[in-house]
């Protein structure tokens, strides 16, 4: 039974009526005074050398008023992971010597209106000698391959680890499957473009509007490569239009739009094309992986081993931590007593890969959950009792170095198995439509300590005079809902109503330091834990204060729905505002305000030995999927999902079944549909009509969430992050169960219906 | 040749500023160049009369989001194919990215900003969307609200599949649609409930 008021209630978005009414604003949306529109000057070629770059005619214009290139910069690269961490630093603001993919930025334009700024990017003339390019990353490691960045055979990062030792825990497999799969490239889809806009005050001053999930890191990287200090950049608040990652790091459009700034003494705004976006603006890590999984009979596995080829693109941004991350869940989800991997991430000349919601989880997810099924059929075993067999448990500390202290797995797996009408409906389907289920797995983060030994975020709550609640955190909403879920646990803490509270989102000079931002699933857990503890600062001012009022002790006080009052003698209370005023008179400097900073438990990834405990928890999840195949066209439909999920808590069920169904929806638009197709470093259907993503009538007929409350210590009420899982768990889900109804393995994403319908013509071969 | 032409524009340019300062004071049109070749229009926008001055090319879009501070209606694409532009034209929907403002004389438009009752509370669709969690970043929002406007004024108890075929030409990329199409069933509800009374979805 549920004994909260606030946690666990279907709270419809405290923010609602603003994004109904077409009132939220987005960095898309706005304007200053005085503003220039920005265009960036792109490489046309794939792989060439600066040899000149002639801005004149652009300069000459009527209407531009700044042109920039490298040589307005101080030529420092991006810096997007810790100074010891053993990656390259390869790409600058503006391209300085060479130009590395189809769109790499070269230079900048700011003019008067859109028009002029198109113009002038005709009129900048840039000298180019061609290079060789490679795009395939497996191509690109050969010896002879050309050279993108200064090492060898283009490999950017070597990961390497072994747990136990898999020569011998294959040698005692009884059954061992092997296969090589192959994701695709996934275009992160917004449908607000990357947008900023840069707001310049003498002395190197900038307030900018971005349409990004994480201010704080573009303050750490703008400082980096301006060379000016991080506190000169104040990072304002917006809606953010969508972000699954694309957004979850500083993009190439800020420190442009700075310099543009600076230099035009102006405000200036970029936005990318929708052409951009899929071009220029990044996509999933593609992966290629070789895996052998080897099992004894009875189901207990006893080694994996995979083999990673991961496409970086032209840099490799934070690439390497995704890496590294599919590493962590690859040495951590399921039992496993010997387990290698070694991983190289590789430089190709497209564009770059960027996070994408599952940071790398999905990808090694396909061929870990593909290879379970396949070792179930070979040995003749149920897949759910192969899972179950192998599945964490609640007190593991796992190879990877997780420390498991809540896990819910085998009861997902369990309930979402009962949930979909597992054993009633196994076995295939006949005739032309072919029916099957499928499952899929996922472990993921709510929060991740890598890239320094912060993660943390902040609060700070006040009373208004008339006792309203302010809750200013600097957690960005990017449609996750964390405003609201942020007031209910606020509201909990409390003791008021939601409606009460208004949240805040707070530009980087008010909102206490939030790093990083909304990703790795931390939101409820970290900002959540701040702002409870927030919280309860405010309350126990306020029951002080009333104490001195009402002449009785604190303890005997409560503060419930907005009033404080004597436990044994309800009618003899007070009202929040009312001690809000006594208290600017009787404390002297104080009011009813209270912060709190919370930094993650946990302990800081070591880069030298791969492992750490990352995370105060981890979520799991089980996805079980029943598809139809036609088999006269290869087309896959989703019918039914029912999607099981250990969160921890439910802070707000109406809220964490968006996240299940539009995840989910992302998981099959990449199992199913999605593919940025290059051709010679080019994307082939930079646009929605040639670039198929779901559409309503691609919605499933039912989506049953399914959450699994195993009440994490460490998190607010118990709760830990869910945003990624929903993804991650339904693209092998998928796979499997297209094999399960038609008897079909596809390996390398997506399964179009031409994938389909050529793999069942082979097996009816 | 592309030099020759270059220079021909900016002749033009500052040919026709030099003119504009001697011009009668016109509502603006979206830059001087073009107030050369803009046409005066009237259109009705959320009720409110507009007469405007608009270059040819002005897509509805485009005056409402950058000429009249309208950003409700949103840009994505601009090619017609994601759905964030959907206004109502005389109550139908249109995609404004591909809509020339100099065809719509005499028209009545309809955004997001006009569904908000005049009292401000919200419509039924308005608070459906609300109830039901119809969205997340809310981008596609307007698009897919003015969308099921006309859904519902044309077929006041669609059914869900009904719905979810008339949506097809709007993209969403974070709720996978679930929770738009219930939004819309429970909206078509509120509305056939006799006045005083509301249905409440479990």
């Amino acid at each position: 039974m549920n004994k909260y008021k606030a946690i666990g209630k279907p709270t419809p978005r405290i923010d609602g009526a603003k994004i109904v009414s077409g009132v939220a604003e987005y960095t898309a949306d706005l304007r200053l005074p005085n503003m220039l529109i920005g265009k960036i000057v792109r490489s046309p070629l794939r792989h060439a050398r600066i040899l000149n770059v002639d801005t004149s005619r652009a300069e000459a214009l009527l209407g531009v008023k700044a042109v920039v290139t490298a040589k307005d910069t101080l030529r420092i690269p991006y810096d997007f992971l810790p100074k010891d961490a053993p990656i390259q630093r390869e790409k600058y603001p503006l391209a300085v010597d060479k130009v590395c993919h189809v769109g790499d930025e070269v230079a900048a334009v700011a003019a008067v209106d859109q028009d002029t700024a198109l113009e002038a990017l005709d009129l900048i003339r840039v000298d180019y000698e061609e290079l060789p390019a490679v795009f395939d990353p497996e191509e690109a490691m050969q010896p002879g391959a050309p050279r993108i960045h200064a090492v060898e055979h283009n490999i950017a990062v070597y990961i390497e680890k072994e747990y136990g030792s898999v020569q011998e825990g294959f040698r005692r497999s009884d059954v061992i499957v092997e296969g090589r799969f192959a994701t695709q490239a996934v275009a992160h889809c917004t449908m607000e473009p990357h947008c900023c806009l840069v707001k310049p005050e003498p002395g190197d001053y900038y307030t900018i509007w971005n349409s990004t999930q994480n201010p704080n890191w573009n303050r750490i990287e703008l400082a980096n490569v301006l060379g000016i200090p991080l506190s000169n950049i104040r990072v304002m608040p917006a809606y953010v239009g969508g972000g699954f990652g694309g957004k979850s790091k500083i993009g190439f459009i800020e420190a442009p739009c700075c310099l543009l700034a600076r230099k035009s003494r102006r405000p200036v705004k970029i936005m990318l094309t929708s052409e951009e976006e899929f071009t220029v603006a990044g996509h999933r890590l593609p992966f290629v992986i070789y895996m052998r999984t080897g099992a004894r009979n009875d189901g207990t596995l006893m080694a994996r081993e995979a083999r990673v080829i991961a496409d970086s693109g032209a840099y490799s941004f934070v690439s390497p931590t995704i890496v590294g991350n599919s590493l962590g869940k690859f040495f951590s989800l399921f039992r496993c007593p010997n387990i290698k991997m070694d991983a190289r991430l590789v430089y190709t000349n497209k564009s770059p890969s960027l996070p994408f919601r599952g940071f790398g989880t999905a990808q090694i997810g396909v061929a870990m959950d593909s290879q379970m099924d396949e070792l179930a059929e070979r040995l003749g075993m149920d897949p759910v009792e192969l899972v179950l067999k192998n599945a964490n448990q609640a007190g593991e500390v796992t190879p990877g170095g997780y420390r498991l202290t809540s896990c819910g797995f085998r009861e997902c797996v369990t309930r979402a198995a009962e949930a979909i009408g597992w054993k009633k409906n196994a076995g295939k389907g006949s005739g032309r439509f072919k029916r099957g289920i499928g499952f899929g797995t996922s472990m993921l983060v709510s929060g991740a300590k890598v890239y320094w030994d912060v993660d943390c975020a902040g609060a700070i709550i006040k009373i208004d005079d008339d006792g309203g609640v302010v809750l200013i955190t600097s957690a960005i909403e990017i449609g996750t809902g964390s405003s609201t879920i942020l007031a209910q646990i606020a509201a909990e803490e409390l003791g008021v109503g939601v409606g009460n509270i208004r949240t805040i989102i707070g530009d980087s000079a008010v909102a206490p330091w939030d790093i990083p931002g909304a990703s790795a699933d931390r939101t409820t857990l970290i900002a959540g834990n701040a702002v409870r503890k927030a919280a309860h600062r405010v309350r126990t001012l306020l029951l002080e204060v009333a104490s001195e009022m009402l002449q009785v002790k604190a303890e005997d006080l409560t503060l419930e729905d907005g009033k404080i009052f004597v436990r044994s003698e309800p009618a003899n209370s007070l009202t929040i505002a009312e001690v809000g005023r006594r208290t600017i008179l009787n404390r002297a400097g104080d009011g009813v305000l209270a912060s709190y900073i919370y930094n993650s438990p946990a302990e800081r990834f070591d880069f030298a030995r791969g492992v750490g405990d990352i995370s105060a928890g981890y979520n799991f999840a089980c996805h079980a999927v029943e598809v139809e195949v036609d088999s006269q066209t290869g087309r896959v439909r989703v019918l039914k999902v029912a999607a099981a999920h250990d969160l921890g808590r439910t802070i707000n069920p109406l809220l964490a079944e968006g996240q299940i169904r539009g995840g989910f929806a992302q998981g099959m638009g990449m199992a199913l549909y999605e593919e940025l197709c290059f051709k010679n470093g080019e994307v082939m259907n930079p646009n929605y009509m040639d670039y198929k993503l779901p559409l309503s009538e691609d919605a499933p007929q039912a989506v049953l969430p399914i959450f699994v409350e195993t009440n994490e210590e460490k998190g607010p009420f118990g709760a830990k992050g869910l945003g990624e899982s929903p993804t991650v768990a339904s693209v092998a889900a998928i796979i499997n169960a297209i094999h399960h109804a038609a008897g079909v393995r596809i390996r390398e994403l997506p399964a179009t219906p031409e994938k389909t319908y050529k793999a069942l013509k082979a097996t009816a071969a | 040749m592309k030099s020759s032409f270059t220079g021909l524009v900016q002749r033009l340019r500052q040919f026709s500023r030099s003119a504009a300062q001697d011009a009668p004071t016109l509502p603006p049109a979206h830059d001087a160049v073009t107030a050369e070749f803009a046409r005066p229009i009237t259109l009705t926008i959320n009720g409110e009369v507009f007469r405007v001055n608009v270059a040819t090319g002005r897509t509805l879009l485009d005056l409402l989001r950058y000429d009249l501070g309208l950003t409700g209606t949103k840009e994505n694409c601009r090619m017609g194919s994601c759905g964030a532009c959907t206004v109502l034209i005389d109550g139908r929907a249109i995609k404004s990215c591909l809509t020339l403002t100099i065809r719509l004389q005499g028209k009545h438009i309809q955004t997001v900003e006009g569904l908000i009752n005049k009292d401000g509370s919200l419509d039924p669709l308005q608070q459906a969307f609300v109830q039901q969690a119809g969205f997340q970043c809310g981008y596609c929002t307007p698009g897919f609200l003015m969308m099921s406007k006309e859904i519902l004024d044309t077929n006041p108890s669609p059914s869900e599949d009904e719905i979810r075929e008339g949506l097809v030409g709007n993209i969403c990329r974070c709720t996978g649609y679930g929770q738009i199409i219930e939004a819309v069933l429970a909206a078509s509800r509120i509305q056939v409930v006799p006045e005083g009374k509301s249905l409440k979805d479990e």
